[in-house]
């Protein structure tokens, strides 16, 4: 089986961490990746604001250099490139005079509609999933996990169309249950975290980490698992900031794709753990 | 009525549009008088107890046609697009794109943004995309603080983010040559648009 991947912006600095297991747990199941050479941004939550054109324009230019690579589906684990790359594909469909232009501006025509998908669409089909239980070699099943999903990969779900419910998604609690990871029921799933306020509204940032963070620490949870470079990061550096207003949290946030990669034999050396701002290493080890 | 009233914008009538509304259905699709005041973007918004305007009045403001108040509100510079109004709206109004249509209007008209950082978060971050064809986060932090002066807040953050190799600090380019024709042609072509 083989992929087209938008290996973008946030996952070559802030996220590498996230390419690195992801890469690891794809290899491990056989799937090949290939990277389009003449990607640009997508420009995901820059160009929205100020031009709805150029917006669009981004994510179709992306799937055109898929397109001439003669793939059809692509595996984009960013969720704000997977927002906007569904998002543009949904305009698209609805204003037939929008894609004429943008097929002008990047001298494309399209064929067919390129598949996007994020990497636990992938990972939760059913035979991925039996391939991943098979693969279980470590023994995780004392972590206590909660799934966060955020927000881009779920909403607004007519144009995202993500496959899972979007108030209550449970694909990610899919994959890890498969590998052995106990995940909890909570209630803060698919709240937002703020993400792109980050550097300019810290005040408000921090409100929103706290309360997602409140909430899975009353469920009882020793670690958290994402799917999305931004409340990674803003789930994990926030932590340090919280804690000198007096509030420690010490939970470690993990890419889903780091969990599943440990489970399956990947060994701790070659995943980045060591790039989380939160210590994610002692929770991994059970107790004696 | 007297001499002095004229005739409101917001005096509807049936299959009236107010002007606003309307430019937002041309330029997005979305169609605001849809709405029917439920309230339900409102309650499950994350943002709305930062905001001057809940969302449900931003759109119904849009409906009444009162321009100069929703565009000087901050309300759509905080919005971050998690997309829960649009998600759960009954009627489909689709308030993610009038706050999007509502920023491109302000950048356009020039109006004061009532989160200047927000906005030149924006401006700076889509610059720098513009000149790399990719993101250059280090990049977009250490100017937006030069710019807002928020150096002395930032700057422990920054230092973190360096320490853990979580920043590049010196910039990669990503098919620049072409991202900056992108972006002339869309420039040109917007252009072309409104003039048609």
């Amino acid at each position: 089986m083989k992929y087209a991947y938008y290996n973008s912006c946030s996952l070559r600095s802030t996220g590498r961490e996230y390419h690195q297991s992801l890469m690891r747990v794809f290899d491990k199941l056989e799937i090949e990746l290939e990277e389009p050479k003449k990607w640009v941004c997508c420009g995901s939550t820059l160009a929205h604001n100020s031009s709805v054109l150029l917006a669009e324009t981004l994510p179709l230019k992306n799937l055109a250099e898929i397109e001439k690579m003669g793939l059809d589906e692509v595996v984009v684990p960013c969720t704000a490139c997977y927002n906007r790359f569904k998002v543009a594909q949904y305009e698209d469909d609805e204003d037939r005079r929008v894609k004429k232009e943008i097929e002008e501006i990047i001298e494309h025509k399209f064929e067919k509609e390129i598949g996007v998908f994020h990497p636990l669409e992938i990972l939760a089909r059913e035979d991925n999933l039996a391939k991943l239980k098979s693969l279980v070699v470590r023994d995780l099943s004392h972590l206590k996990v909660v799934s966060y999903y955020g927000c881009l990969l779920v909403r607004p779900h007519k144009e995202t169309g993500f496959l899972d419910n979007p108030e209550y998604p449970m694909t990610m609690d899919k994959i890890l249950s498969a590998v052995g990871i106990k995940t909890i029921d909570w209630s803060h799933k698919v709240e937002c975290c703020g993400g792109s306020l980050s550097i300019t509204r810290p005040d408000i940032v921090l409100d929103l980490t706290s309360r997602i963070l409140n909430d899975a620490r009353s469920v009882g949870a020793n670690a958290v698992a994402v799917p999305c470079t931004f409340c990674q990061l803003n789930l994990d550096v926030r932590q340090e900031d919280l804690a000198k207003k007096g509030v420690r949290y010490d939970l470690p946030i993990y890419y889903f794709t780091e969990l599943v990669a440990l489970a399956i034999g990947v060994p701790e050396k070659d995943l980045m753990l060591g790039k989380h701002f939160v210590e994610s290493e002692q929770v991994l080890t059970r107790a004696v | 009525m007297t001499e002095t009233q004229v005739v409101l914008e917001y005096e509807l009538l049936p299959g009236h549009i107010s002007e606003l509304a309307g430019n937002i259905k041309a330029m997005h699709g979305v169609d605001a008088n849809m709405c029917y005041q439920c309230g339900k973007c409102t309650s499950g918004c994350p943002l709305n107890e930062y905001m001057d305007m809940t969302p449900t009045q931003v759109i119904h403001a849009v409906r009444l046609g009162l321009k100069d108040i929703v565009l000087n509100s901050n309300t759509y510079w905080l919005c971050v697009a998690c997309g829960t109004c649009t998600g759960r709206c009954p009627q489909d109004t689709g308030l993610l794109m009038v706050m999007d249509a509502l920023a491109n209007i302000a950048i356009k008209e020039g109006i004061k943004p009532r989160e200047p950082a927000v906005a030149e978060f924006y401006r700076t971050g889509l610059n720098l995309v513009k000149r790399y064809g990719m993101m250059y986060e280090a990049g977009v932090a250490g100017l937006l603080s030069l710019k807002t002066g928020t150096l002395g807040r930032d700057f422990g953050l920054g230092l973190r983010m360096l320490k853990k190799g979580k920043l590049e600090v010196i910039p990669h380019s990503q098919n620049a040559d072409e991202m900056k024709k992108i972006f002339q042609r869309v420039a040109k072509k917007e252009q072309e648009l409104a003039g048609s």
